[in-house]
């Protein structure tokens, strides 16, 4: 690697990015300005769209947190982590993360950007995985005393993906290093996937992806009665499916396709409501459960409410 | 930040210090100076509105490149609402004309999806610690690595091929 990308050739190209004096005198301005208004009136008058969008997740954030903080009370205890849900008011400003979806397309490759080997742009059916599929990465549950985990959505459907982070193969094309990955996985951790051949499981993404309708997975090490990291190792991915129906779907992206196709600044004024009105109804009263069973089998519940903010913005409400 | 005398030193230094990181890390996602600024502008603004969140010197460049990259993404997402325009149009109009340099081997950083390059990134030019990276995406240290080791994997298939 170290032959083929010059670092330093990289790391000089970079430096020569940099704003120029003028630029940052404006930034300085600005941000004095900001200052002055806060003192003068703390209120929204002065706030961007995009500022209150962000300060409503941050009220979010605190209730998820106090909701955590109160959870902890006894030995048994558990708090969930994601890149859009989180138990910590700094993860606030995180956003659902939706730009991979089981068909590959990453979020930049549906707008043109950044395509990837094998991919390829976005079409009009394409847009079908963009609107049913959510992506929330990270996942992962900690706590202390915990036996098991599962996962339950209210949504037509919940995936997995499950990557073994720590290992250096491309995971994502290698059969072989997915079976070694498999392995390693199941001499530690049990999963409930019966209801599918593993065929059917790779059939159903280019990747590893594990349709689970409540998948459960028990921490096979022993317990130090310490803090319990379940799955520290491995990167978990859960992806939701709308359950809306296809047809309904294809209606919807037909719209959005055909505006799009227009190409001309008309079409915005009419496809930034419909695909706000398309990702607000997908997740309109998603849910996801999780449940961990206690080392003496007491068992206890947390929810996952999917809220739609703003039309950038999608984030989680988490209940005890 | 109650007085604003006292604002002055932490708007100077948070300037001074880190704008041009948060810049690096806007260009790296949206490959535009002129949007990058903007994004710069939100980003400082937000930390005016937030900087009581900050603990100290190393939450403040894992808060900005954070913010950052949250609000590069989400304007991408907007810039996807309005229009689509092409990988060749950006090649071709952004780096050549408004860049005006020639990128040997950012040009193939930027051609990998925005979750890697910015890993890259932060690891080779910031120098960044993994844990450090990982704090300021919000991600755990194991996905952070895996991006690092895949974004490698691509970057080395780029510049085989382009070779």
């Amino acid at each position: 690697m170290a032959d083929i990308f010059d670092v330093n050739q990289y790391k000089s190209e970079n430096s020569r990015f940099t704003l120029t004096p003028d630029q940052k005198r404006m930034i300085t301005a600005e941000m004095y300005q900001a200052c002055h208004a806060m003192k003068k009136n703390n209120k929204k008058t002065f706030w961007t769209k995009g500022i209150a969008a962000a300060l409503v997740i941050a009220l979010v954030g605190t209730v998820t947190y106090f909701g955590f903080g109160n959870s902890n009370k006894s030995d048994n205890w558990f708090s969930i982590k994601a890149s859009a849900a989180s138990a910590t008011q700094d993860e606030a400003n995180q956003t659902f993360n939706n730009e991979l979806t089981t068909n590959g397309h990453s979020m930049g490759a549906m707008s043109g950007f950044f395509m990837e080997d094998g991919e390829e742009p976005l079409t009009k059916d394409g847009y079908k995985d963009y609107f049913a599929l959510y992506h929330m990465e990270d996942f992962s549950v900690t706590g202390a005393n915990i036996k098991a985990v599962k996962v339950e959505s209210n949504t037509k459907g919940i995936y997995f993906t499950l990557t073994p982070s720590d290992k250096t193969v491309d995971f994502y094309s290698d059969t072989a290093s997915i079976d070694d990955a498999l392995m390693d996985y199941k001499e530690r951790y049990t999963i409930d996937y019966s209801q599918y051949t593993f065929d059917e499981l790779r059939e159903h993404a280019p990747y590893l992806l594990w349709p689970c309708d409540g998948f459960v997975y028990d921490n096979k090490t022993v317990s130090t009665g310490e803090e319990t990291n379940i799955l520290p190792n491995y990167s978990i991915d859960i992806i939701l499916e709308s359950d809306h129906s296809d047809s309904e779907i294809a209606a919807w992206t037909k719209e959005i396709g055909e505006i799009k196709d227009l190409n001309r600044p008309s079409g915005r004024e009419k496809y930034e409501p419909l695909e706000e009105k398309i990702q607000k109804k997908m997740l309109e009263n998603a849910r996801i459960s999780v449940t961990v069973t206690y080392e003496d089998n007491s068992t206890e519940t947390q929810v996952i409410d999917l809220v739609y903010i703003e039309n950038r913005f999608i984030t989680f409400d988490i209940k005890n | 930040m109650d007085e604003i005398i006292s604002a002055e030193n932490f708007i100077n230094y948070a300037v001074e210090t880190y704008s041009d990181t948060v810049y690096r890390v806007a260009l790296n996602i949206t490959q535009n100076p002129h949007d990058s600024f903007d994004i710069s502008q939100e980003v400082f603004i937000r930390l005016v509105k937030n900087y009581k969140k900050i603990k100290n010197k190393e939450h403040l460049k894992a808060w900005l490149i954070r913010v950052t990259v949250n609000c590069s993404r989400s304007f991408m997402k907007t810039i996807f609402r309005h229009e689509i325009i092409s990988l060749d149009d950006i090649k071709e109009s952004e780096l050549k004309c408004e860049l005006n340099e020639d990128l040997e081997v950012t040009k193939f950083v930027w051609m990998l999806s925005e979750k890697y390059s910015t890993v890259i990134y932060l690891f080779y030019y910031e120098e960044m610690k993994i844990s450090e990276i990982a704090e300021a995406l919000g991600l755990s240290q194991s996905a952070v690595k895996q991006r690092l080791s895949r974004g490698r994997e691509k970057l080395k298939n780029l510049i085989e091929k382009e070779n």
